[in-house]
């Protein structure tokens, strides 16, 4: 499997800096996790599928996103009448574009804090970093075999301030290249409440990642929430008119 | 002197037929014994239900920036100023008040997230004003804020459950500050309570002022100046007497009648149910009344014939029979006034527990024990109805009688 | 001109969408101080005579006066003051208003003529001694015999000094006995004060103590006798048969 060279780099950096060049700090691997499935830009192809008790969505979208200047945009492809729905996100402000109505619409900050098209992710969820690496203190705790990936356990203990609901994250990444396969998130009485699964890990965009997310309740093994990955290019320079009203609202 | 015979023989008439005579005073003084205690439970209800929402959080009057109450937006908060905290002082019938920061957020735990109104109040102040202190749940673990700076949050028995939330967890706020960004702060759970108003419930937290304004960005502005009287019925003339004194056409001053209308409305609708009820007891008064009226003519007939043979007027009957009527009602009135009153006072002090309908009070608000409260005015109008429609159902009787020929009567033997 | 004048009386009434002839002419003069009765069989008119007589009920035909007086001229208030204050009734049952005492139901007819209180009891109770009842003043009729109940019925009658008193098969109800004595009551009130009596009755006890005996029959006069004389206002050869 080819180590892209951004985590190769990151990691040696880390690995120098520590006097064990073998033992690997908590943070070091949360921190490489993170960003081997990030990138500074990123332009993607998903289909997210939501499958709730009594149906299943599936919506094929394409997203661009900067992170530095906090600006992201994204539209829907599929299915026909979800088609041409696009969001512009700057800063934390959202705009919605309703292809019915040809208007975009501000999604205001209440609205942020509503689930996304459905799913089990808040729109807060896709538009926020996340703040794993920041409110929380990592800690190593051995390694385990999980979906057959030989894997690094952290377990993630929030930080007293920390604006976080999780009592516990236990956090799997791949011995090879710190790749997660698996976020366990428990509640402060120690019972599991989501799981987040990575897997299909293929080569795309430079980098080796994982193309299949699924997030599911626990408890309720009949609904969850898979995104796949279908093409990704990372670190490729995009246009600003990307982000832009005109856009957004392009017939 | 005509009066004192027309009164002697319309009493008299009554006991001629002992076991008649009793049925319908006793249906009568029944009528008036459930009005009665029916008008002292509705009064009793609906104070309570007033009472627990304006001691839960709605207080008697509060102040706000105007537009608030419409829109709850963050950014239409205001300083206190002195002038504004001389006027309050000034005025005459406040008992109490607090300034308190309200904001909309959503709790997230572990389990959901719940949209809810963040209430931010100086806890000793608050004390005065509601009864939140007083509804903490008592389970050895939950305490009230400390002061106007705790960080803590008290939320309701009923979200802590939705949330599958305990005493000690952590939940996140998450709410627009006063740049309108989103911010996300975790926030310990120091505290459950419970108060009768299960709306209240489900959708109030409370934290620290300080917290909130910190959270907020706001410095030192409020959202609200929360005040309680000492008599709920002046709440109009303290609410003129402060919109004067405050003279700031930019704030509004509200009554909890304008606060929350469906209150109102609710106490409309169920003095509306009451008149239904009584319709019903007078339409019972009056064919009973009628009807046994109608039978003592009936079997009086010849009688009233040789009355009228020998010289009564007419008039004569016909008062003697609504005499009757009257002498049927009022015992009927007296009885019924008299154990209506009596229970009704009885069980105003004792209380009546409705906790089996639990869930069905708690949707009202006004706690499982109801009072019931008369009023004097409830009495003389229950009174007055049925003294009325003894009255009316005589008229009829009353009037056949007057009108009956001597001379038919005579050959009724 | 007697006390009471009757000329050419007729009453008819409907009955079932049948036209019944009570009375069919009658021309009768009755005089101040009599005791008369008048007698027949079920259905002769005499009890109907009785009432137009005393202003219950208005003649189809003809006219009636009283001391003078056309009752046909008179309003319903009217005659209800005249039944007041002239005339007398005595009906054969439910005389009394069962809940006033005896003292009470002679009371009460002066009560209506406006009489006050002292004047009222000191006359009624003069007049239960008159008929023998003073000791039952303060009970109610159902604790008194028919024949002292009519007897207070008598006394109610007669307490306001009307010139006429009707009397409506008083003795009906009553044994032999009692109904003699009411009878010679009322016999010895009349001789006393000289107030009219008019029986109407099918009670031969009665006809015996009259002392003028109008018979009727089918709504007409049959006969019309005064003890001592005959008078024949028919020629009924058998029909009408001498008393003494």
């Amino acid at each position: 499997m080819k180590i892209p060279a951004s985590i190769m780099l990151a990691a040696m950096t880390i690995l120098g800096l520590s006097s064990r060049a073998d033992a690997v700090t908590a943070r070091e691997i949360i921190e490489a996790s993170e960003g081997a499935v990030r990138g500074d830009t990123q332009v993607s192809v998903y289909a997210i599928t939501v499958k709730a008790r009594k149906w299943t969505r599936t919506m094929e979208l394409k997203s661009w996103e900067v992170r530095s200047r906090k600006k992201s945009f994204a539209e829907i492809y599929a299915p026909a009448k979800d088609a041409g729905n696009r969001f512009l996100l700057i800063d934390q402000n959202m705009r919605h574009y309703v292809p019915e109505l040809q208007q975009d619409i501000k999604i205001s900050p209440s609205m942020m804090l509503q689930a996304w098209m459905g799913s089990d992710f808040t729109n807060d969820d896709i538009v926020k970093e996340s703040s794993i690496t920041v409110d929380y203190d990592h800690e190593l705790d051995g390694t385990g075999t999980v979906d057959g990936h030989e894997c690094y356990r952290v377990v993630l203990t929030p930080r007293p301030e920390a604006a976080v609901v999780w009592g516990k994250i236990v956090y799997f990444a791949r011995l090879s290249d710190y790749l997660p396969v698996r976020q366990e998130f428990y509640n402060e009485h120690g019972a599991l409440k989501k799981t987040l699964s990575y897997g299909n890990f293929a080569f795309m965009g430079g980098r080796t990642i994982p193309t299949w997310y699924k997030m599911q309740t626990s408890g309720r093994e009949d609904q969850y929430t898979v995104m796949e990955i279908r093409d990704a290019l990372f670190n490729t320079p995009i246009p600003d008119y990307i982000f832009t009203i005109q856009n957004l609202t392009r017939r | 002197m005509n009066t004192k015979i027309v009164l002697m023989l319309a009493w008299r008439n009554l006991w001629r037929n002992r076991r008649r005579s009793l049925v319908v005073i006793s249906s009568i003084a029944f009528g008036i014994f459930a009005m009665i205690l029916s008008m002292g439970l509705m009064n009793g209800f609906n104070s309570q239900m007033v009472e627990n929402t304006i001691s839960t959080s709605l207080g008697h009057a509060a102040i706000h920036k105007n537009g608030f109450r419409d829109s709850m937006k963050l950014e239409l908060n205001f300083a206190m100023d002195a002038k504004t905290i001389k006027a309050l002082e000034a005025t005459p019938g406040i008992r109490a008040w607090a300034p308190r920061v309200k904001a909309q957020g959503m709790l997230r735990s572990s389990e959901a997230s719940r949209g809810v109104m963040l209430v931010g109040i100086d806890p000793e102040r608050e004390k005065h004003l509601t009864k939140v202190s007083d509804s903490l749940v008592n389970d050895n673990e939950s305490r009230y804020l400390s002061g106007p700076a705790d960080k803590g949050i008290l939320i309701s028995k009923a979200l802590a459950k939705r949330l599958d939330l305990f005493v000690g967890d952590r939940l996140v706020l998450m709410m627009q500050d006063r740049k309108n960004e989103i911010v996300g702060v975790g926030m310990q759970v120091v505290g459950l309570f419970q108060t009768p108003v299960e709306s209240f419930d489900k959708f109030v937290a409370f934290t620290g002022i300080r917290t909130l304004q910190e959270t907020a960005g706001m410095g030192g502005a409020i959202s609200e100046i929360n005040l309680v009287l000492g008599d709920r019925n002046e709440v109009d003339a303290v609410k003129r007497a402060l919109i004067a004194s405050i003279n700031n056409p930019g704030l509004e001053v509200l009554s909890w009648k304008d606060m929350a209308p469906n209150l109102v409305s609710a106490i409309q609708l169920f003095d509306t149910m009451m008149y239904i009820f009584f319709a019903i007891v007078f339409i019972t008064v009056i064919f009973s009344v009628a009807n046994t009226l109608i039978m003592a003519i009936m079997e009086r007939f010849h009688e009233i014939g040789v009355m009228k043979s020998i010289g009564t007027k007419p008039s004569m009957i016909f008062w003697i029979i609504m005499c009757e009527a009257a002498n049927l009602g009022l015992v009927g009135l007296a009885a019924g006034t008299v154990l209506g009153a009596g229970l009704t006072t009885l069980l105003g002090a004792r209380g009546i527990d409705f906790s089996f309908f639990n869930e069905s009070m708690r949707l009202w608000g006004t706690g499982s024990v109801i009072y019931p409260v008369i009023k004097g005015m409830d009495i003389v109008a229950a009174g007055g109805i049925v003294l009325a429609t003894t009255a009316i159902a005589a008229l009829y009787p009353a009037l056949k009688a007057a009108r009956i020929r001597p001379l038919e009567a005579l050959h009724f033997v | 001109m007697g006390l009471i004048t009757v000329r050419g009386l007729v009453k008819n009434y409907e009955s079932n969408g049948i036209t019944v002839r009570a009375i069919r002419g009658i021309d009768l003069a009755i005089g101040r101080g009599e005791f008369s009765a008048i007698a027949g069989p079920s259905g002769s008119g005499k009890t109907t005579l009785l009432n137009i007589i005393g202003g219950l009920d208005r003649p189809t035909e003809g006219r009636v006066s009283v001391s003078g007086t056309d009752l046909g001229t008179l309003s319903p208030r009217e005659l209800s003051e005249l039944r007041l204050r002239r005339i007398g009734f005595i009906f054969q049952a439910y005389n009394l208003i069962p809940v006033l005492t005896a003292l009470e139901n002679v009371e009460y007819v002066l009560l209506l003529q406006g009489v006050d209180r002292e004047e009222r009891t000191r006359r009624s109770m003069a007049i239960l001694r008159e008929v023998g009842l003073e000791a039952e003043a303060h009970r109610v009729p159902g604790k008194l015999s028919g024949g002292q109940q009519q007897r207070v019925a008598v006394g109610r009658a007669i307490v306001s000094e009307p010139d006429i008193i009707l009397a409506d098969e008083p003795t009906a109800n009553l044994d032999q006995k009692t109904g003699a004595a009411l009878l010679d009551l009322m016999h010895e009130l009349n001789h006393r004060r000289k107030t009219t009596f008019i029986f109407s009755t099918h009670d031969s006890m009665v006809m015996e103590r009259a002392e003028r005996l109008i018979y009727l029959v089918d709504g007409s006069v049959d006969s019309d006798r005064t003890r001592g004389a005959a008078h024949f206002t028919r020629k009924k050869p058998a029909a009408a048969k001498k008393r003494k």
